[in-house]
């Protein structure tokens, strides 16, 4: 039989790489790589967090996931950028459309992750460690960004791989290289180890993913159930999922959330708010091509405790309309008249808009509909978000389209590859 | 001699097969008149895909003041817009 080789080919501070690419592009003269620079919130206002950083910005402390606040305390001199979704998602598809000149299985696993079936292929291309750098090479060359890539003989070893050295490098880890290159590594490195899981561990001693490996399977599952089976085998190197269907179908949801610049008190505030985030929720559900069914919202109160409602609709639909009268009826449903910190809204069970089934009563406006939510989706993708707005925003000071960069539509922590 | 990246006005021509050619565009000069220059030559065409974001770079030759000058016009195909480098 022959050997299976995976590549997984990750991009190197994907969002500031895309960013720095597309701006020297436009004739800037510095390159945010090269400088303390970050992606992530509103740079003007010093909101919202930070989404990816360059390595000066990694040397001055900046983490990702903090606030930016924080972020400027530590480098004054920083170079906020505001997400761009609308690029990422064009950077990232440039990177699965070369890879896919190499192999037809190519599975986005997130925005800036793939995985490659190279097995069948490898007999046309040669040597697979060769091949990788020559991919990164071609990409750093056309498409002006960085990626490591992971080779290895199935998906999970790929991407322990990809996660060495970085930036801009190829590195193997097959089965006989597990003991030496994976098994030091720290327990909390291990794919589907977090931040719930990895204390569980160390309290039974186990502080490497070579002592998980080296465990009794049967006291892991004792520990950790069915879970625990999965990740001592990913410890052992064992797992043969195959590269599954490329594309936009792994996106599971599409969620937009934002916390509000004042805590609110009255259900027509909440909903002008909810309609700005449902906005941006269906311009990029249409965007995917896909209908939702599933819509669920989010409320943090002023107090910070969260809490979630969610409905499974009886037809698909992509609509603004249709979905933003869900996102009313939840919050009626589940908002207890406490001041409103935080709102999110969430659609998912996503299904293509190939099919669709008409709601008898309501077809025509439905179609109307639709073509009227095109429209403006195109107007604003041409010239801005501001281009078309509902009349119900206006003199309020709510943004009438708010947007997140888009990072929750893929599984960003998913446990299986 | 200015470096810096401009969008500009261009008068461009659109064969069947969907190939695009700049024939003049339309610059401000320092006194803030507008001037048309042809563009005499496309010496080079290149398609740019940095961060996936496709820009046709074609480098020009045209004469201007009468010297001739080799500069860089840029179309970026997903918002229409020109811009002029390296002039």
């Amino acid at each position: 039989m022959k050997k299976r080789v995976v590549f997984h080919v990750d991009v190197n501070s994907a969002y500031l790489s895309w960013e720095a690419a597309y701006r020297l592009q436009h004739g800037a003269k510095v390159d945010l790589r090269d400088v303390p620079a970050i992606v992530g919130g509103d740079p003007e206002k010093r909101r919202g967090i930070v989404l990816a950083k360059s390595l000066p910005a990694k040397r001055a402390g900046i983490k990702t996931g903090e606030v930016l606040f924080k972020a400027f305390q530590k480098c004054p001199t920083l170079t906020a950028v505001r997400p761009d979704y609308r690029l990422y998602m064009k950077s990232s598809q440039a990177l699965v459309d070369l890879l896919k000149e190499y192999s037809p299985e190519v599975q986005r696993f997130s925005i800036d992750e793939c995985f490659v079936e190279f097995t069948d292929v490898s007999q046309l291309w040669g040597d697979p460690v060769d091949v990788a750098k020559a991919i990164g090479a071609r990409i750093k060359k056309e498409l002006g960004f960085t990626v490591n890539i992971g080779v290895s003989s199935n998906k999970l070893l790929a991407k322990v791989a990809s996660e060495f050295e970085k930036p801009d490098k190829v590195h193997t880890l097959f089965p006989e290289e597990m003991e030496s290159k994976m098994w030091p590594l720290p327990i909390g490195e291990l794919f589907g180890v977090g931040r719930r899981t990895e204390p569980k561990l160390k309290n039974i001693g186990i502080m490497t993913i070579g002592d998980l490996a080296k465990a009794d399977p049967e006291i892991i599952r004792y520990k950790l159930g069915k879970f625990g089976t999965l990740i001592w085998n990913y410890a052992n190197g064992i797992e043969d999922s195959m590269i599954s269907e490329p594309g936009v179908e792994s996106v599971k949801g599409i969620g937009n959330s934002s916390t509000l610049p004042k805590d609110i008190y009255t259900k027509e505030s909440a909903y002008l708010y909810l309609l700005s985030l449902t906005e941006m929720v269906a311009m990029r559900l249409r965007d995917t091509g896909n209908l939702c069914g599933l819509v669920s919202i989010s409320i943090r109160s002023h107090e910070l405790d969260r809490a979630g409602r969610q409905r499974r609709l009886f037809y698909n639909t992509d609509s603004t309309k249709q979905i933003f009268e869900e996102v009313k009826s939840l919050f009626d449903e589940l908002w207890d008249e406490r001041p409103v910190r935080h709102l999110g809204v969430r659609v998912s069970k996503l299904v293509p808009n190939e099919y669709r089934q008409l709601p008898l009563m309501e077809a025509e406006q439905t179609e109307k509909q639709e073509r009227l939510d095109q429209t403006i989706d195109k107007l604003r993708i041409r010239f801005g978000n501001k281009t078309i707005v509902r009349g119900s925003f206006l003199h309020t000071g709510v943004k009438p389209v708010m947007g997140g960069v888009g990072e929750e539509d893929y599984p960003m922590m998913s446990f299986e590859l | 001699m200015r470096t810096n990246p401009r969008e500009v006005e261009v008068l461009a021509s659109f064969d069947q097969s969907g190939n695009v050619r700049p024939l003049r565009f339309r610059i401000e000069d320092d006194m803030g008149e507008k001037r048309t220059i042809k563009v005499d030559r496309i010496i080079q065409l290149e398609v740019e895909k940095l961060a996936g974001n496709i820009m046709i770079k074609y480098r020009c030759q045209s004469i201007m003041n009468n010297q001739e000058r080799v500069f860089e016009l840029k179309y970026e195909r997903d918002t229409y817009k020109w811009y002029l480098f390296k002039m």
